[in-house]
């Protein structure tokens, strides 16, 4: 088995979506796209056949291979890119490969991206990367959510913990699960607490889509999707959505219905359940 | 005619009046190795790989009526030749090749081509039709070298018999139990087996199978702890169903593994609820299928037991060749 594959710091150039992914390995590998779609089926997400049907690792290379080939990325064509991601993904173990696909896809976001939030909500980064040195617990990601309740806080001030969910289910009957919290509102100053450009526009639309009150939780019309990045999201479960996070930013209101994250595509993002073996 | 056709009791070769791995009873046959779902109780006359004699007595009756043959001899049946070849899944297990007046069909029965140092190696046997089972057939399933497996499962034991906590690895009591054993390191500690594996282990040694010393359980962990044995150090092999009983509650606070193909994908790990899963598995995997269907040369391929559909479909589309599914209405999701 080798050792864990330390992705601090890497950032994708470019998002590569996981049908693009899909389309190149079935490519390299010679396998039809219909192979790879009944392996999703069983597998349950489409990153983790991918990771699978790679069978065991071949050749090695190193993080500088990867840097650098993220900063050539640009000038390559569609069919060099291919070729690069495949090698890359061949001399990996299926873990390795699953959280490299999804930090391809901008769904997981590493060290470089976390010491921004660092900066402006106290996470401490350092905390991801000793875990990423040792047994991966948690990872940080990226998510496109839709606000599904919200929970009014204190009497002096206007405050509301938000619950986003993601998306689960076939097209035809989706359903969102609550999945991040985060506060947003104003301080006794009445400035923003959160730091989100437009949250007093946001207190101002909860204010005026209040429905209905569900103990000390009140719904809303569940049409605004946001940004988040969380942090030390781990399995867990005591939450239906199967994982929980240490820590939400709400990163922007894109005032965009369309588009909600899948809740297996943060599951993807996650080691493994347990501690399973990879595909031996 | 074909040579064989699939009927409502299984694959039968009318010319021999010879079913193959038959559902319910019939007059004659032949069974490709001892598991429950080839070996059913009622026939009234068994035809099987002398390895598999023992077994199919301790599971079936001492008394039922039992005819053996090694593997590469062969008996002739109303000018049908039956030859049986070594299959690689357990020990005892046996692919079939039936050849009359030039036409020759190999059943494979569950088999995996590479040698796991327990039971004989497959070998490939050219025919024109193969019927190949397909527990495992989607790309997803591929197998890594089993000396890495037993490396990791070695070192879960080692880890937890130096927290002082007993270790239990499931296994089936048939082939998957003693391929454990085999190589299990004793430097850790005692290998206990529960009763059902015990009575294979026993038939199989008399059959010269050698897969270590281990420890019989039969008469329950509680004796054995009675009896002075320091169980927490050790690893104890059982059967799934082991769990669902009281037979294991005198280890305490155990570390619990399974060992199967399935545990390849992670939504598995949620199956009986196990701390670690290990991907070891006595069937074919996606490359060892399509490496045996190669080596046939077999024109036509009927395909079963399992995803049979998706297997069948690559092999036509891809492969070229005609290939059809013929589907056991018994078949469920199983190692066995």
């Amino acid at each position: 088995m080798r050792t864990k594959f330390n992705f601090i710091g890497l950032e994708a150039p470019q998002k590569v979506s996981m049908g693009k992914l899909k389309l190149w390995l079935s490519e390299s590998l010679g396998m039809p796209m219909w192979l790879i779609a009944e392996s999703q089926r069983f597998a349950g997400s489409l990153n983790e056949a991918l990771a699978l049907v790679l069978g065991a690792p071949e050749g090695e290379v190193s993080r500088l291979y990867i840097e650098q080939g993220f900063a050539q990325w640009g000038g390559w064509t569609d069919g060099e890119q291919r070729a690069w991601v495949f090698r890359v993904l061949v001399s990996m173990e299926v873990e390795d490969r699953r959280r490299f696909m999804a930090l391809l896809n901008g769904r997981l976001v590493t060290g470089s991206a976390l010491a921004g939030m660092a900066g402006r909500d106290g996470a401490a980064s350092s905390g991801t990367e000793t875990e990423m040195a040792e047994n991966i617990a948690s990872v940080s990601v990226k998510v496109r959510a839709v606000l599904l309740y919200v929970r009014p806080m204190g009497r002096s001030v206007l405050q509301y913990e938000l619950t986003f969910g993601l998306r689960t289910g076939e097209e035809s009957e989706v359903t969102y699960v609550g999945c991040f919290k985060a506060v947003v509102g104003t301080d006794e100053a009445g400035v923003a607490i959160h730091g989100l450009t437009d949250e007093l526009s946001l207190l101002e639309w909860i204010g005026s889509n209040l429905g209905e009150r569900i103990g000390p939780i009140r719904g809303v019309r569940v049409s605004e999707v946001f940004e988040l990045h969380c942090d030390g999201v781990q399995w867990s479960k005591r939450h239906k959505a199967g994982f929980k996070a240490e820590r939400v930013r709400v990163v922007s209101w894109l005032r965009d219905t369309a588009g909600v994250s899948g809740l297996w595509e943060v599951r993807d993002c996650l080691p493994r359940p347990k501690d399973f073996g990879q595909s031996g | 005619m074909a040579l064989v056709t699939y009927t409502e009791l299984g694959f039968y070769c009318a010319q021999a009046d010879l079913y193959i791995d038959p559902l319910r009873r019939v007059a004659k046959a032949l069974v490709t190795h001892a598991h429950s779902d080839h070996a059913r109780p009622g026939m009234q006359h068994y035809l099987c790989h002398s390895d598999s004699v023992g077994i199919l007595k301790l599971r079936l009756g001492q008394r039922i009526s039992l005819q053996s043959m090694g593997y590469g001899e062969s008996i002739w049946m109303n000018g049908v030749e039956v030859t049986l070849f070594p299959a690689g899944h357990v020990p005892g297990s046996a692919q079939v090749r039936l050849s009359y007046r030039g036409e020759v069909w190999v059943i494979t029965g569950d088999y995996k081509t590479v040698g796991d140092g327990l039971s004989p190696a497959w070998v490939s046997v050219r025919c024109h039709h193969l019927v190949t089972e397909s527990t495992f057939a989607l790309p997803i399933f591929q197998w890594r070298d089993q000396q890495l497996v037993f490396d990791e499962i070695n070192a879960w034991w080692r880890g937890n018999a130096a927290a002082g906590r007993p270790s239990v690895l499931l296994g089936y009591s048939l082939g998957k139990a003693q391929r454990i054993l085999k190589y299990l390191d004793r430097s850790v500690g005692e290998v206990v087996c529960h009763g059902a594996i015990s009575a294979s282990n026993r038939v199989l040694e008399s059959a010269g199978f050698d897969f270590g010393p281990w420890v019989d359980a039969t008469e329950g962990l509680s004796g054995l702890r009675a009896g002075g044995r320091v169980l927490d150090g050790s690893l104890v092999v059982c059967p799934p169903n082991a769990l669902r009983s009281a037979w294991i509650t005198p280890l305490g606070n155990y570390a619990l593994a399974n060992c199967s193909g399935w545990m390849a994908v992670s939504k598995s790990g949620d199956w009986g609820g196990v701390d670690k899963g290990f991907v070891l598995s006595d069937h074919a995997d996606w490359p060892q299928l399509l490496e045996a269907v190669r080596a046939s040369g077999a024109e036509h391929v009927h395909v079963t037991h399992g995803f049979s559909e998706t297997l069948s479909r690559y092999l036509r589309e891809t492969m070229g060749l005609d290939a059809d599914v013929v589907e056991q209405a018994m078949w469920e999701r199983t190692e066995e």
